[in-house]
């Protein structure tokens, strides 16, 4: 298998997430506060929703059915209607930065994750606040403060698995709200205690097989000069009823996080994307858990969407938007 | 050197104006010198004694026999003198006697090693091992000091190429750091102006001595020479200035002219430099090699700055003070105490061929050296020479003698073989290096840090070397306190107490009577971390 | 002192005259050629000195190894490109803002003092931080002091019973890049150094001899060395001895290096980190006169995940930062102490595809207070995307020249270097006086 470059456009700002309306249409969350629809191609200018946009950076963005659910690093969430393009309502929703924002299968139900190290379960439709999950540490073992970064439903919509930046990850019964499953992957946090005396790392993505048994986190493996995100992109693989880690697949060439993961349709494999200075894209036989694929690509990727033909995806990041072929 | 920041435009400038006939060396009469084969010591002393009467000035009288045969040995071999190395001086220390202790104690491999080791840190910081090793073999070669000075220069050498490879990522250090050692001149000053203090030194002498190096380059670590390339400088007002390469202002250098190399010969010295990099060899010397060109116009030169800043160095090395201070400062503008005698004994290592172990020999025998260090009243103008100054020990002279001087006293006692006592004293210095390091190498007008005080006082490391060794041990066996006061006296500082000395450190043991040991190894630290151990005086 | 031993009544006659002779000694000018240490020589009388040191002022320096970002911390610029994901906040300064990680800080910005405008023009971490720790660049024949050894000279007393300079860096990272050389300032302006705990080597007294023992060998080695000394006439002579002289000093000065001597409200307060431990240590030696102590807090160096790398130490800084300046403020000693925050440059703008910011000494910030500087002032601006200095620029010798200033130390003042006069500073750099009380 190996991924080819189709389009590519290159841009001002940098773009962090990305999302498909109800209309098929690709928009996306940036540097600059906004939400926008974008083209790969970079044929069409970009289409600024209407209403007053986040005043930092936009790091999460979910569809849940006719709706966009925006998250920013300014703590508030944002709902759009997205076939209009126009902003709903905005609700202050965590203390700190938010990270991310994912919808349940059913659209339904919003998460969010931020750096408060609570989890919020959200009424898709009306905003309402149905859930506070919270059971990540709010300090790293070094009396740092943690970060929250990513979340992720299971098919069912039943269960949210979340991970921080030690490398915890917690699994929940949404409806519940309690903890069913905790693991760990220590391996995606560096804590350098000599030389710099600080961290780097957190597991950045997370995603559910489509039969809903197998998690995976994405990362970075361990870093030696923590300035840069020079360690391999990383990847553990849990069978996550029994808490059981089973793989572990690093990159050998290429080095930085994995910020997206996403199963193909029928669960054969799996594509990563992240990067460092560099953007990398890779791809992982979920038979053998071996890298397939793993390739620089032209800029840091933030975000990913899958096309659910699984033959190509839109990838978003640093001063770029771009579509890629997988074959 | 900061362009935004002339500081020495600020320079003192009352003695510009001496300058104005030309260097002070040009007035020097050489016909009117001493013949060149007449000893060093005589001529040395003609003169010292020559500046005395006209200042009126009394000398202080031969320091005592154990004093010098100790500055002997330390400036010699880097070392005090052993218990049987002061009984045998001071027995009669006849000028003959002077004569042949001075002929055996530069004669011995010790010499060497200690030579080579002190010209490591001039011109090396004392950081360089592959330097020493070479150092090492030059000195017990007798290589001369113009053929140093040429394998440091064109690096041909293994170890010697490490003075310009450790340098040569700043050729502006280089350059410098080559006039300050070899050349006694500093001129870094002249690099964003003209020298404030010598008139005929501008920017082009700079450059032009920099020039020299203009071609050499780094490569992994090594330096290589070009063939080709030219530089040019910004002038004061501003203008690009192309620079011949000269020396110290004299005639700039005829050579051949550099063509210029096509790109594909580019793209050939690329290859070869990434294999000799990868194989970690030092590029080939040109056909046409500017540096060694250096080596020629410095040995010509008809100014002599080579032989007199070397003459310098070792005669400030000797006496603690140069003839010309700053030792960097060598130019026609600052006049020496002792211009003649500078003038002469720069003449007479050039015709010895640059053999410094005879200027170093000639220097010790002098009656200059061998005064005493104590002065009553006010003490002479330093550049008199009328008194000896107390030198503060360096890290190996002081780190080599805290460990020979702490060992039972049998160890290097009259009943060794002297070969045998040679090569133990050789092991003493093996196992001296880690000591050194803790101690700082000592500049003019050195400032002692409280590290070294608090090591001394309170390391066990230092307690169980210098208070529980050999001599310790040898002190605890002797029967009663006298013969250990006068043991420790004349084992630690190559004399004996005198009364009062004696008396005072009786009242102290007597005060401790309760633990004798420990009340004596108190006595031994006193004086091993005590001043007079501390200097060469 | 009545001497314990009949045979040592000369003792503190020599204790008498050596110490009057170091009240106002002289070291003798020449250059330094030949080892470590050379010969100063200050062109103005010591004296000058005696009613500053009087003053009993210590410097601080918090070392921010590897370069902390301007923009996530002095000088924010919210919503602009180059701004990065954090807000700015107000703070007790109208119009003034920090930002966000620093909200204590913020609240104390009318005690601080902000330099906005510094272009050092140098962003190589090795010849940044040495350019910054000595004011200005070296020259190829004259390598200057650092600023810790300049002030332990300045403000140190060679008989003192504390170092002149202590220096924390615990982190290996950056380390070598700030030996801090005395240069021709001489050896015994060294620091101590305190990188891998608080109590300096040799300190303790060995076991096995007693403290009595321990005074008595030492006056026995002093009188035995004075006699020595007796018509020698070499200051470095005299400065062997006023090594040994300051020992005792040193050693008495042993519970300053004890942690555990701090009540643990104190200790709390400073908060868990090596580094807030090391400031808290930092205060105790200013309270006990020693005039220069630097803590270096490394690694900045964030070109990867930038913003992670700042959530995760400005905080812990600006913490830190506030509780020194409430203790020293409780303590009475904000007068006396001044407080110097900055790394060897800034970060630059641009954020790079790590969400990482580079190297840059275009346009940075210094922070610093105490010792009558301005409260609530803030110098210089730089541009709307923080790209360039719009006002007020300034370099290391400017700031070097406000900190001497500030405590009561002329910055023009000179040394006598071999025949040469070196001042401070570079002619022509003064001191910001609009930050001067």
């Amino acid at each position: 298998m190996k991924i080819t470059e189709l389009t590519r456009s290159g841009r001002k700002d940098i773009v962090f997430c990305v999302a498909r309306t109800a209309d098929g249409a690709l928009c996306a969350g940036t540097s600059e506060g906004k939400v926008l629809g974008v083209d790969p191609g970079g044929a069409r200018a970009d289409a600024v929703f209407s209403g007053a946009p986040h005043t930092s950076y936009v790091t999460g963005l979910a569809r849940a059915r006719h709706r966009l659910i925006s998250g920013s690093y300014d703590r508030h969430l944002i709902w759009w209607d997205g076939s209009r393009s126009t902003q709903l309502f905005r609700k202050p929703a965590h203390e700190k930065w938010i990270r991310k924002v994912c919808a349940s299968p059913d659209g339904t139900t919003v998460a969010s994750v931020a750096d408060d190290m609570v989890a919020r379960i959200w009424d898709a439709e009306t905003g309402a606040l149905r859930a506070e999950l919270k059971g990540h540490a709010p300090e790293t073992p070094h009396h740092y403060a943690s970060m929250l970064f990513t979340c992720a439903f299971d098919p069912s919509g039943d269960l949210l698995a979340t991970a921080d930046k030690v490398g915890r990850i917690i699994v929940w019964n949404v409806a519940k709200g309690e903890v069913v499953q905790t693991m760990d992957s220590p391996g995606m946090y560096t804590w350098d205690p000599t030389q710099r005396r600080h961290s780097i790392g957190g597991i950045r993505s997370l995603a559910f097989s489509p039969d809903g048994k197998t998690l995976v986190a994405g990362g970075i493996g361990t870093i030696g000069n923590i300035d840069h995100l020079a360690g391999n992109a990383r990847i553990e693989v849990f069978e996550w009823r029994s808490g059981q880690s089973v793989a572990v697949v690093e990159t050998g060439q290429v080095k930085g996080l994995v910020n997206q993961l996403a199963f193909a349709a029928g669960g054969g494999w799996l594509l990563g994307a992240g990067g460092d200075n560099k953007g990398l894209h890779l791809l992982v036989n979920c038979a053998t858990w071996k890298l397939e694929f793993e390739e620089t690509c032209a800029f840091h990727v933030h975000d990913f969407l899958l096309d659910p033909g699984g033959s190509q995806y839109t990838a978003v990041g640093h001063q770029g938007i771009c579509l890629n072929g997988i074959s | 050197m900061n362009a935004q920041f002339p500081a020495c435009l600020v320079l003192l400038g009352a003695i510009a104006e001496s300058f104005a006939a030309g260097p002070w060396w040009r007035e020097v009469d050489r016909a009117t010198l001493p013949p060149l084969n007449q000893p060093i010591e005589q001529v040395v002393d003609q003169f010292v004694a020559r500046k005395l009467d006209a200042e009126r000035v009394s000398p202080a009288p031969d320091t005592a026999p154990e004093t010098l045969i100790r500055r002997l040995s330390l400036d010699l071999v880097g070392r005090v003198a052993t218990r049987a190395e002061i009984d045998a001086f001071s027995r009669g220390s006849s000028p003959l006697e002077l004569r042949q202790t001075v002929d055996r104690l530069i004669d011995s491999p010790a010499f060497d090693r200690y030579l080579a080791q002190e010209l490591n840190w001039l011109l090396m910081d004392g950081q360089s091992t592959e330097f020493r090793s070479y150092l090492d073999a030059a000195t017990k070669g007798r290589k001369s000091w113009d053929a140093i000075f040429a394998d440091a220069i064109r690096g041909s050498t293994a170890g010697a190429d490490r003075f310009v490879g450790s340098r040569v990522k700043d050729l502006d250090k280089l350059s410098n750091d080559v006039s300050v050692l070899f050349f006694g001149v500093n001129v870094s000053c002249a690099q964003c102006h003209d020298h404030p203090e010598v008139r005929s030194w501008n920017q082009d002498t700079y450059y032009g001595m920099k020039a020299f190096f203009g071609r050499t380059f780094d490569n992994g670590g090594f330096a290589g020479e070009r063939p080709y390339g030219e530089i040019s400088y910004k002038t004061v007002k501003g203008e690009e200035k192309a620079v011949r390469a000269h020396f110290l202002g004299g005639a700039p250098l005829e050579e051949p002219v550099a063509r210029e190399p096509s790109a594909e010969d580019k793209k050939q010295e690329k290859l070869l430099l990434d294999d000799l990099r990868n194989r970690k060899l030092a590029p080939p010397e040109p056909a046409y090699s500017r540096k060694a060109r250096l080596i020629e116009a410095a040995l010509r030169d008809p100014e002599g700055y080579f032989a007199r800043a070397v003459v310098n160095r070792t005669w400030h090395r000797l006496f603690g003070r140069g003839l010309v201070m700053p030792l960097d400062q060598m130019h026609g503008a600052n006049r020496p105490s002792h211009p003649e005698l500078l003038e002469w004994l720069a003449l007479r290592l050039q015709a010895d061929g640059f053999d410094l172990r005879g200027l170093i020999r000639g220097l010790v025998l002098s009656e200059a050296y061998r005064r005493d260090s104590r002065w009553n009243g006010s003490l002479p103008a330093p550049g008199l020479f009328a008194v000896a100054s107390p030198r503060p020990l360096n890290p190996r002279q002081y780190a080599v003698s805290l460990k020979l001087v702490s060992l039972d006293p049998a160890f290097l006692g009259p009943e060794i073989r002297p070969h045998e006592v040679a090569k133990r004293i050789e092991g003493i210095e093996a196992g001296a290096g880690g000591l050194a390091f803790r101690f700082e190498r000592p500049g003019d007008g050195f400032q002692f840090p409280v590290d070294e005080a608090l090591y001394l006082s309170n390391s066990p490391e230092a307690r169980d070397q210098f208070l529980n060794g050999g001599l310790a041990r040898h002190l605890d066996a002797l029967p009663e306190a006298n013969g250990r006061i006068r043991t420790a006296y004349r084992a630690v500082l190559g004399r004996d107490a005198d009364p009062e000395e004696t008396g005072t450190v009786r009242q102290y043991l007597e005060s401790r009577a309760d633990r004798p040991q420990e009340a004596m190894r108190q006595v031994l630290w006193a004086l091993l971390t005590g001043s007079e151990f501390r200097f060469n005086h | 002192m009545t001497p314990r031993f009949p045979g040592f009544c000369a003792t503190s006659a020599h204790d008498i005259s050596r110490r009057a002779f170091l009240s106002h000694s002289l070291a003798v000018g020449s250059g330094a050629l030949l080892g470590t240490a050379g010969a100063v020589h200050a062109l103005d009388e010591d004296s000058v000195n005696a009613a500053l040191r009087a003053t009993g002022k210590s410097v601080i320096l918090l070392w921010l190894a590897g370069g902390p970002s301007q923009l996530e911390t002095w000088d924010p610029k919210p919503g602009r490109p180059t701004g990065g994901p954090f807000a700015s906040i107000p703070t007790s300064v109208p119009g003034v803002h920090l930002g966000e990680l620093m909200p204590e800080m913020a609240r104390r910005m009318h005690k601080l003092t902000l330099i906005r405008s510094v272009n050092s023009r140098d962003a190589g971490h090795g010849t940044a931080a040495e350019m910054m720790l000595r004011g200005r660049k070296n020259e190829a024949a004259l390598m200057y002091p650092d600023i810790g050894c300049l002030i332990a000279k300045e403000l140190g007393r060679a008989d003192s019973k504390v170092p002149g300079y202590v220096s924390f860096y615990s982190q290996t990272e950056g380390r070598g890049n700030t030996n801090a050389t005395p240069s021709f300032l001489g050896a015994q302006y060294a620091p101590m150094i305190l990188n891998d705990g608080m109590m300096p080597p040799n300190l303790s007294r060995l076991a096995n001899i007693t403290s009595a023992d321990h005074r008595d060998r030492a006056q026995l080695r002093d009188l035995l060395s004075a006699r020595f000394a007796d018509n020698r006439g070499l200051e470095a002579v005299r400065s062997h001895a006023s090594a040994y002289a300051r020992v005792h000093g040193l050693m008495s000065s042993e519970p300053l290096f004890d942690i555990a001597q701090e009540p643990e409200s104190i200790r709390q307060r400073y908060g868990p980190s090596l580094f807030g431990q090391q400031v808290l240590m930092a205060r105790r030696m200013a309270e006990a006169g020693v005039p220069f102590i630097r803590v270096a807090r490394a690694w900045w160096d964030s070109h990867g995940q930038n913003f992670e790398t700042h959530q995760e130490m400005v905080p812990e800084l600006d913490h830190v930062m506030a509780t020194l300046m409430d203790d020293l403020e409780q303590r009475g000693m904000l007068e006396s102490t001044l407080v110097l925050a900055m790394g060897e440059f800034g970060r630059t703008p641009a954020i790079n595809p790590s969400l990482g910011r580079d190297h840059f000494a275009a346009a940075w910030s210094v922070a610093m207070f105490g010792a009558g500087l301005q409260g609530g002032a803030v110098f210089g601006r730089t541009d709307p995307d923080g790209q360039t200095v719009a006002e007020g620029e300034v370099g290391p010798g400017e700031i070097f020249a406000t900190v001497l200033a500030a405590v009561g130390i002329d910055p023009e003042k000179e040394y006598l270097v071999g025949s040469r006069p070196v001042p401070l500073v570079n002619p022509g750099i003064k001191p910001i006086r609009s930050l001067l009380a």
